[in-house]
């Protein structure tokens, strides 16, 4: 078999149709560069978005100035997220996206047709707060099951070329050291698909919670992430020599899980707020269900900040109860009907949750009735946002000319969605900005496209080969029998020569080209596990909740540094140091900090 | 999974084939859309709400799907 080449050029190449590169597919387009995306799916309904998501926060001037909450309180709070709160990342973006946000995230998606008019008591410009993380509500419910439509149709408008089903497999490198463009595979044709862009941005999701069993399970059967956490966020930037951070903080054991998803901060809040609430078998409530209070009503931020911290301490004491088996339920029986009518409108905009309606009426259950169990498990989860690929203030990686944004990034907190669309656009800016100043394409070394057409062409030869599915289920054994804490030299050997065994013994077969994305998702999550090992090898004393021991010995950090990974030109496996953003003796200024976050 | 195409409804628009995020439906030697990968699906419901004649159904499998009780 021969695979076919198509080749294509751009001032600006974006990888993934997310939130993140819809976004700065559009931005760079109003820079005035000509913009090529790359989508393994169908931008109409792909990324983490795909089939909607129903809130999503921004600073809110009409709201915030009212209550007398400041840019700057909301830039104090941003530390909530990841590992901020720790003073470990850097806080610049979370400044930059309180800046930016209302006009990024409410502004520029209204202006593309996505509503954010839903029917409620705090409407200020029609939009419903809800709270979550932040000292006051900043999060809004919106009519977001269509966003990524709306992103798609103004980047059909605006003359960005998308080419669907294409997913990238390479990041390719230019004769000076610079980023060059990408290879794609098409998930349909036996064909190549190679762009060659002045710029490139990398919006493709990390892929770190692939590793286990995931934590957010959307495919039941395979206890398989979205169809969006393909691996290549890590593989890719650390294959073209792109420092990928924090990746053995990635790496977590145990944790609630509800209704199927992991149990995080919001749940039950998001979509449930304020009526969810948790109880065990004998009716006590432990986590009791959310207030709202009126705008006008006096000290509105106090009331909301000491109801928050009340929260995260039951949270708590839920997680708790459930480790020592006590059975929790969430329930939304002091729900109101109208409280009710908005959790359905939630729940329609929120990606899965329309079908888990769906399936709740095929049951014959509603939602007021039902009660659903929470539970404690032990195993290792890899995920969250702190792992990701390194970038500086204006979200360029350490590779020139590749920036980035979305969950693929580490170390500035930004695994959600309000960051994708706001660090989206930054990213367009910063790539269309960039490629004025560039005046020739860049030109790259041939070989890096024949190794990928050979290594297509070979899987799809092989006639007695291993599944992708086989290989992504032993990868996961793997991580999920040694990364458990305390981390060891013993375990962390053990672990790299199991996969060093796959890499060389397993050779993949794929009957079609959907297969083959299908095997090189495989190899790039075989890379990530490798990258995670040889990263926690590193890192040889205990920092936050990670815990590793040494020479037979734990010790704990004194200093806060940022640890990453790469691949050098030789293809050596590489290791970074990255100056961290706060002082080693950083305290978070925000007006709570969450006792329930695992690190 | 258990994902139904009505046939009686379908008119074989291939808007789900089109915008499915993953590879779960199919186009036949005819043309025709099909449901080939069920287990590919991460439920994201796109398809069943896109459809123009709402002829899918996607109904979780008794093996895979979430507990939930009745409150009473």
């Amino acid at each position: 078999m021969s695979y076919e080449v198509e080749r294509l050029t751009a001032d600006v190449l974006v990888i993934g149709g997310g939130l993140a590169g819809c976004t700065a597919a559009l931005q760079a387009r109003e820079e005035g560069a000509s913009v090529i995306l790359l989508e393994a799916g169908n931008t109409f309904r792909s990324g983490n978005a795909g089939s909607g998501l129903d809130h999503i926060f921004s600073y809110v001037p009409e709201v915030h100035e009212k209550v007398g909450y400041t840019k700057d309180d909301m830039k104090k709070d941003m530390v909530m997220f990841s590992l901020l709160e720790k003073g470990f990342g850097y806080p610049k973006l979370g400044h930059l996206f309180v800046d930016t946000s209302y006009e990024r995230v409410y502004k520029k998606l209204s202006a593309i047709g996505v509503g954010f008019d839903a029917k409620n008591r705090h409407l200020v410009n029609g939009i419903r707060l809800v709270p979550q993380w932040q000292s006051v509500p900043t999060s809004y419910n919106y009519e977001g099951r269509d966003v990524k439509v709306c992103l798609t149709n103004a980047m059909l408008k605006a003359g960005v070329e998308i080419v669907n089903r294409a997913e990238a497999v390479r990041i390719l490198r230019s004769k000076d050291g610079k980023c060059a463009g990408a290879i794609a595979l098409s998930t349909r044709e036996d064909k190549l698909i190679v762009v060659t862009a002045k710029a490139t941005v990398l919006a493709t999701n990390g892929g770190a919670d692939r590793l286990t069993e995931s934590g957010v399970t959307t495919n039941r059967n395979f206890k398989h992430p979205s169809a969006t956490t393909s691996g290549a966020g890590i593989a890719l930037p650390i294959r073209a020599g792109a420092d990928v951070v924090n990746l053995e903080l990635a790496i977590k054991n145990g944790g609630m899980t509800f209704n199927g998803f992991q149990f995080t901060v919001g749940t039950p809040g998001g979509s449930w707020w304020p009526a969810g609430r948790l109880v065990d078998d004998d009716g006590n409530v432990i986590v009791e269900r959310s207030k709202e209070y009126d705008l006008d009503e006096p000290d509105y931020v106090k009331k909301n900040q000491a109801d928050y911290k009340k929260y995260y301490e039951q949270k708590a004491k839920a997680s708790k109860l459930l480790q020592q088996g006590v059975q929790l339920y969430m329930d939304l029986s002091e729900a109101t009907d109208e409280e009710i009518e908005q959790i359905t409108f939630a729940l329609r905009n929120e990606g899965m949750m329309g079908l888990w309606l769906d399936n709740l009426e095929h049951e014959g259950l509603t939602l007021k009735e039902i009660k659903v169990p929470l539970k404690y498990e032990e195993r290792v989860i890899i995920g969250g946002s702190d792992a990701g690929v390194f970038v500086d203030e204006h979200l360029e990686t350490t590779l020139p000319n590749l920036y980035a944004a979305g969950d693929v990034t580490g170390a500035i907190g930004n695994g959600f969605a309000p960051g994708a669309v706001v660090y989206g656009f930054e990213s367009g800016l910063q790539a269309g900005t960039r490629v004025k100043e560039i005046a020739e394409l860049p030109v790259w070394e041939e070989a890096q496209l024949e190794e990928v057409k050979r290594q297509a062409e070979s899987i799809r030869a092989e006639a007695d080969g291993y599944t992708w599915a086989d290989v992504e289920r032993e990868i996961r054994s793997i991580v999920g029998q040694f990364a458990r804490f305390p981390l060891t030299d013993g375990k962390i050997e053990s672990a790299l020569k199991l996969l060093h065994k796959i890499r060389e013994k397993h050779h993949l077969q794929a009957e079609d080209p959907y297969d083959l994305s299908k095997a090189f998702e495989v190899l790039f999550l075989l890379d990530s596990a490798e990258a995670l090992f040889e990263a926690a090898k590193y890192r040889e004393e205990s920092i936050f909740g990670f815990r590793r021991v040494h020479n037979g010995e734990e010790k704990k950090a004194d200093k806060k540094e940022i640890y990453g990974v790469h691949f050098d030109e030789a293809g050596k496996l590489v290791h970074t140091v990255h100056e961290n953003g706060f002082p080693d003796d950083y305290t978070p200024e925000c007006a709570f900090t969450n006792p329930g976050a695992r690190f | 999974m258990s994902h139904k195409i009505d046939k009686s409804k379908c008119i074989n628009c291939k808007l789900c084939y089109e915008r499915c995020p993953e590879c779960v439906y199919e186009l036949d030697e005819e043309g025709k859309v099909y449901v080939k990968r069920p287990e590919a699906c991460w439920l994201c419901g796109a398809c069943r709400f896109d459809c123009p004649k709402n002829c899918i159904e996607i109904i979780y499998d008794a093996s895979a799907k979430p507990v939930i009780l009745k409150n009473e």
